[in-house]
């Protein structure tokens, strides 16, 4: 059952104001709340008299009051919804009459109203019927929706070429892996021959000779890296971790590169730090990136001058600086050389070709032992290459 | 009535929804004299938009003889209304009021048919039965991850809600534990909180927004690109916005190896067959939570046969689990409530072709 009440009650503009102020748009008041505060004190009785005259009638009840004022109609609507044995009340304005009641009863300027307006908008945020902002909702999640949808292909196609890239580098393996012995035939008879036939050959066959050894000595190194480099890309990179002293290995190894560095007059020096530095790593490959790095400063340095390799302790790592005295590195180029095929845009000597492998190798191991590999440079003066690498803990 | 009279009076309705909404404004008002000081202009427009959605379930169900799906809607309306305040016994009068308008534009042969879908949708707003409870349900084995995450995302705390999830994988949690543990049901629990006026619709559909992000943020778990050699196409009707139930499903189907094409919400029907007919999927799955877009989904799979394709057609959402023929009645295949069912639904359709 459903009652309606049309009574003329007692002016409750004070008790307007307050829930206008208070609590617009909608107030609620829950069961044992006393809900009479809406309503002129006068009509208190009389309210809960109808209330109780219904409730006596009916187990089920709805009761609807509009509240009328004097000085202007304003509609309110209280709604009673009983449930279980209490009543909720629930009382409800329009921004719109909310206006009208501050113009007509208040007497505001349109000025001061519309600032109320923006107020109350402002406190409550925006019309959840209103059909635009019903709109604008569902074009954010028109958006949301494609955007997901292009993020599922976009991972999708990841992972196609992800495999796709597995099988690149299985097919790239195989085949370098095939080119690598027939190619280390090529040089090796070509050494023999150029050898064994050092005292009948002409310096035109000679100079053919020297050409088909250097081209195939530099084919076995180009397939070598994209051997060692599909290893890596593929996740294979497996290292044999050892404790081992960076310092004595140093020691040990860079005059070894002294002679490489002899042709052009160049010097290769080691600063020790004259203490120990402890590492865990694959000794085999800090060799393989320590020769490729002071391989790259002997290559790219002018005769005469001195290249410097330094050990510097930082926090818990180690890190090897090696200083050339070459043409520097273009700042375009600083990150770009770690790729693979990216070479330096600077010319090089023609005799002494790069494979464009070297530092994408070097920096994949590097990143193997949890270090950390990169280059400062200034045009004209020199580069440094620095690899860290974590010290071995204790 | 057969098929072709339901159809045409469901035609009438929706062509003379604008007049029969004006009408039952009309007759509302005259009921209740009282009311009509009662509504501003902007109010009058709101219950004139209610009107015309009731018509439009009304029709749709009418077409699809399917009264359960009147009935589920009307038993959603009544929790809807009742919890943003609207009295009850209003929206009996406007259903009154409603049939008077219909009866006045229908024939006597459908006047009984009308009739009767008012007369059901009466009882249902007469029945005060209790409203459904949490979806997250104390036989979930993930409830308290559940409701974490619905705190977390009604609270929109984003990166919390994510960081969450992602270290429930790192747990070795399974993706597909947490689409149908966590996900699903803290999807299906934001609906029931704004039907129940307990959060708003920009709540909603925030929530909504943060589940994809999380989602998005676990597909580098699921497309691991291992095939068992199936494949499914899956995609919303046109107009249909509501696509995270199929994305589940879809993303579930990747899991199990399925090689899937989610083609998402609110998809163009010719852009539809189109990629069926690039793509070769061996199942389609198609999804409506909107009632009222089941006839588009009727249309569309006619417009998939009537273009010579034969794969089998599986159909979901809403309206799907309400009325468990429905599925027929659109022309589909097969129907499956969730995306367990649906795998098996789909392996049983893929071996009988």
């Amino acid at each position: 059952m459903r009652y309606t009440t049309l009574v003329m009650l007692c002016d409750s503009t004070g008790q307007l104001k307050s829930m206008l102020i208070n609590h617009y748009p909608q107030l609620k008041i829950e069961p044992g709340q006393n809900w009479f505060q809406i309503l002129n004190p006068s009509d208190h009785e009389m309210a809960q008299h109808t209330f109780l005259n219904i409730a006596s009638q009916s187990e089920a009840m709805d009761v609807e009051f509009v509240l009328n004022f004097q000085q202007a109609a304003i509609p309110v609507f209280l709604y009673g919804n009983r449930i279980a044995d209490a009543v909720l009340l629930k009382a409800e304005s329009e921004l719109d009459d909310i206006c009208q009641y501050y113009s007509k009863i208040e007497k505001l300027d349109a000025d001061t109203i519309s600032k109320i307006r923006a107020m109350y908008e402002g406190k409550t945020g925006v019309n959840e019927r209103d059909p635009n902002y019903i709109r604008f909702l569902e074009d954010l999640s028109r958006v949301n929706n494609e955007l997901i949808t292009y993020q599922r292909e976009l991972n999708k196609k990841n992972a196609e070429l992800a495999k796709l890239n597995e099988l690149k580098n299985q097919f790239v393996g195989m085949a370098a892996h095939d080119l690598r012995n027939p190619l280390g035939i090529i040089s090796n008879y070509t050494r023999f021959l150029i050898e064994d036939l050092q005292n009948s050959l002409d310096d035109t066959q000679k100079e053919f000779m020297d050409i088909i050894l250097s081209t195939s000595n530099y084919m076995l190194k180009l397939v070598e890296g994209i051997l060692d480099l599909t290893y890596i890309q593929s996740g294979k990179i497996k290292l044999t971790l050892q404790r081992f002293d960076l310092d004595v290995m140093l020691k040990d190894f860079v005059p070894l590169q002294q002679s490489l560095a002899k042709r052009k007059d160049i010097q290769v020096v080691y600063t020790g730090l004259m203490t120990e530095l402890w590492v865990e790593a694959d000794s085999v490959k800090i060799r393989q990136v320590l020769s490729n790095l002071i391989g790259n400063a002997i290559k790219y340095s002018p005769a005469n001058t001195l290249i410097l390799i330094q050990p510097l302790v930082q926090g818990s790592f180690v890190t090897i600086k090696i200083t050339d005295q070459g043409p520097g590195v273009p700042e375009a180029d600083l990150e770009r050389i770690f790729e693979p095929f990216q070479k330096s845009s600077l010319t090089l000597n023609p005799d002494e070709p790069s494979t464009g492998l070297g530092l994408t190798i070097t920096r994949n191991i590097i990143l193997a032992h949890h270090g950390k590999i990169w280059v400062e440079s200034t045009m004209g003066k020199g580069s440094s290459f620095f690899v860290a690498l974590p010290l071995a803990k204790d | 009535m057969d098929k072709e009279q339901r159809k045409n009076l469901s035609q009438t309705i929706l062509n003379k929804k604008d007049l029969v909404s004006d009408l039952t404004l009309q007759g509302h008002f005259e009921r209740k004299p009282m009311f009509t000081h009662r509504y501003n202009p902007r109010q009058l427009e709101l219950c004139r938009k209610d009107i015309l959605y009731n018509l439009s379930f009304l029709a749709q169900a009418i077409e699809l003889d399917s009264p359960k799906l009147f009935e589920a809607y009307v038993r959603w309306l009544r929790t809807f209304l009742n919890h943003i305040g609207v009295l009850i016994p209003d929206v009996k009068d406007n259903f009154i009021s409603m049939e008077q308008a219909l009866l006045g534009q229908v024939s006597e042969n459908e006047a009984p048919e009308i009739k009767s879908y008012i007369s059901l949708a009466l009882n249902v707003l007469e029945i005060y039965d209790s409203e459904d409870p949490s979806y997250i349900s104390k036989a979930n084995p993930l409830r308290i991850e559940a409701n974490t995450f619905l705190n977390h995302i009604l609270a929109g705390e984003r990166h919390k809600a994510s960081e969450m999830i992602l270290n429930l994988v790192r747990q070795q949690e399974s993706i597909k534990s947490i689409y149908l543990n966590i996900l699903q049901p803290v999807q299906h629990e934001i609906g029931r909180l704004w039907q129940t006026n307990q959060i708003s619709v920009a709540q909603e559909h925030y929530s909504t927004a943060i589940t994809q992000l999380v989602i998005s943020q676990l597909y580098p778990y699921i497309f691991t690109n291992v095939f068992k050699g199936k494949s499914l196409l899956a995609s919303c009707v046109s107009g249909e916005l509501h696509e995270i139930g199929l994305r589940m499903l879809s993303d579930i189907f990747e899991l199990e190896g399925w090689d899937t094409w989610y083609l998402g919400a609110n998809m163009p029907h010719g852009d539809i067959v189109k990629t069926i007919q690039k793509k070769k999927p061996d199942i389609i799955a198609l999804s409506t939570t909107m009632t009222y877009h089941l006839s588009l989904m009727e249309d569309l799979i006619a417009l998939i046969r009537s273009s010579g394709i034969q794969t089998p057609i599986m159909v979901g959402g809403y309206p799907f689990n309400l009325d468990p023929e429905l599925w027929q009645k659109v022309g589909a295949n097969a129907t499956a409530s969730d995306a367990d069912t649906a795998l098996r639904v789909a392996f049983k359709l893929v071996e009988a072709v």
